[in-house]
């Protein structure tokens, strides 16, 4: 799927504009559409290669980037979506396994929880560690007791 | 109750067992594992029934210390990430940077960039293959031979980088806008007198493995790994081209002057361990093809926009989004970049190769051998500084 018909192909189904580079669609979409799109994505458009997912800490709220990709047609999709700090964002690991690792990942230095996540626990952290060290509030300036 | 009898009563409450299923703990300090990786392991007899990768050992929250540097001081902290291929870790960044601020650098820096990337792509490969040949055992010609071998090899080069930069592995040797500094003199003329050797060393080493009875059994139907469960997982470079996928971003997205040079994607066809091993040695060939048309070329002139400077100027990134991803010698190094206008990034997250590359290893591993692991382990070179950043 060429990327003109994949923009149309979003417009008609989730009614969403997207921001066209060379061989790169950008979406933002609503929080409630981020895994009817990511399916859109993998089946329809045949994005089979997950790169990564991450979060960014917007303070008031949390802005969360996906990038997949077609390796044979060298096109790549990075949908967007926001959440609220306490919020849960339905998991993409039922569509690529690579996301398991990658949102385990995202819960251990955010604290975002993902909805029928496999396996959902601290990864790079200990166990025992509190906090969410990519916070934004995430003291530096102070001494920090991180264990329990 | 005699002794030997008292022995097993106290070991059996240390076991860990499951029905007939037997827990062990391989690592963190395991000498297969390649850094500290935890493995623990469920085993039917000698069969893997399930494995799960325990990692973090070496996290030092780079993502986190980067949004408190300025964009030039975070250069040398990206040379510890994959510390076998700092230079490639330096280019992902700085590439980023420079396609964030729309900087044009000079072709002599062009094409000394590529010519470093792919000198580190034949030495970090020369590692992976030195220590492959320690894990899976004393077959491989003796013990270390092979490693010996493959570590003769990567001092020629090191010593190279070492006049180049001044320093062995941590180089801090990219900076935006281009090289640190001029190569010496006599480089390249150093550098043309190793190219025969190195390539005569390959020609040693492919005969080495692609003929040993003993790898091949190790090695062949070992670890398979299917190209869409590859693409699923986010395996990149040498284990999803093994898989038979010629996929290499060199080539699909070209950057930093790739588009000039001419070489070939080696692929695999099982996706086993044996088809990842033979891509990377057939990529060590390709990477010395790249390095002669490099020096052919090198252009004469500047190696950046400014001179270095004893305190360098604060360099500020206009407010946005940018994603720059290279061919790591471990595959997809990716690096996204959020910019608010500040001379310290927003946030820095490394799409890092070896990090996917090891999540495959859970699907891979189930009914085979203990031994096998370690052989698949290897094939599937993570670098735990990369893998926990």
């Amino acid at each position: 799927m060429t990327i003109e018909k994949l923009k149309d192909k979003i417009k008609e189904k989730f009614n969403l504009d997207c921001q066209v580079e060379v061989g790169l669609v950008k979406i933002l979409v609503p929080k409630e559409s981020w895994g009817t799109l990511a399916e859109f994505l993998r089946f329809e458009a045949e994005f089979n290669y997950f790169s990564f997912i991450t979060a960014v800490d917007r303070k008031e709220k949390f802005e969360m980037v996906a990038r997949v990709e077609n390796l044979e047609e060298k096109t790549a999709c990075e949908f967007t979506t926001e959440i609220l700090p306490n919020e849960t964002l339905s998991t993409l690991s039922e569509l690529w396994e690579g996301a398991v690792w990658q949102e385990r990942e995202v819960f251990d230095l955010f604290g975002i929880k993902f909805e029928n996540h496999p396996d959902l626990k601290r990864i790079l952290l200990p166990e025992d560690y509190t906090g969410y060290p990519l916070k934004k509030e995430f003291p530096l300036d102070k001494h920090y007791e991180p264990y329990r | 109750m005699n002794l030997i009898a008292e022995q097993i009563e106290t070991y059996k409450s240390i076991i860990e067992t499951e029905g007939d299923t037997l827990l062990v703990n391989m690592g963190p300090q395991h000498p297969s594992t390649h850094g500290v990786l935890r493995l623990v392991l469920k085993l039917k007899g000698e069969e893997v029934v399930k494995i799960e990768p325990v990692i973090g050992y070496l996290h030092r929250g780079f993502e986190k210390l980067s949004e408190n540097l300025t964009y030039i001081q975070i250069v040398p902290l990206t040379d510890r990430m994959d510390y076998l291929a700092s230079i490639t870790n330096e280019l992902a960044y700085v590439l980023t940077i420079e396609k964030a601020l729309k900087i044009e650098v000079p072709k002599k820096a062009i094409y000394l960039r590529v010519l470093t990337a792919e000198l580190q792509r034949i030495v970090s490969h020369l590692v992976w293959l030195g220590t492959f040949g320690l894990d899976l055992g004393g077959a491989l010609g003796g013990g270390s031979t092979l490693f010996l071998y493959c570590f003769r090899e990567r001092e020629i080069i090191l010593d190279l980088f070492e006049e180049f930069s001044g320093a062995r592995m941590m180089y801090n040797f990219n900076q935006i806008g281009g090289l640190r500094y001029q190569p010496p003199l006599d480089f390249f003329s150093k550098l043309k007198a190793t190219l025969p050797k190195l390539k005569q060393a390959f020609a040693e080493y492919e005969e080495m493995l692609q003929e040993n009875y003993v790898f091949k059994v190790r090695t062949k139907n070992i670890g398979v790994l299917e190209v869409s469960l590859a693409q699923r997982m986010g395996a990149s470079g040498p284990v999803l081209r093994g898989s038979g996928l010629a996929y290499d971003i060199r080539k699909a997205y070209p950057y930093s002057g790739y588009e000039n040079f001419e070489f070939e994607i080696p692929i695999g066809e099982n996706g086993d361990c044996f088809d990842r091993a033979k891509v990377r040695i057939l990529e060590m060939k390709q990477s010395l093809r790249i390095i002669q048309q490099a020096l052919k070329g090198m252009p004469e002139g500047e190696v950046a926009i400014r001179p270095p400077v004893r305190v360098p100027t604060a360099v500020k990134v206009p407010a946005g989004e940018t994603y720059m991803h290279i061919e790591a010698p471990r595959g997809d190094l990716g690096v996204f970049l959020v910019s608010d206008g500040t001379e310290k990034p927003y946030r820095l997250k490394w799409r890092a190769p070896s990090f996917s590359n090891l999540a495959v290893l859970p699907f891979i591993s189930n009914g085979h051998k203990v031994a096998d692991v370690m052989a698949i382990l290897g094939s599937l070179d993570p670098v735990f500084g990369e893998v926990d950043r």
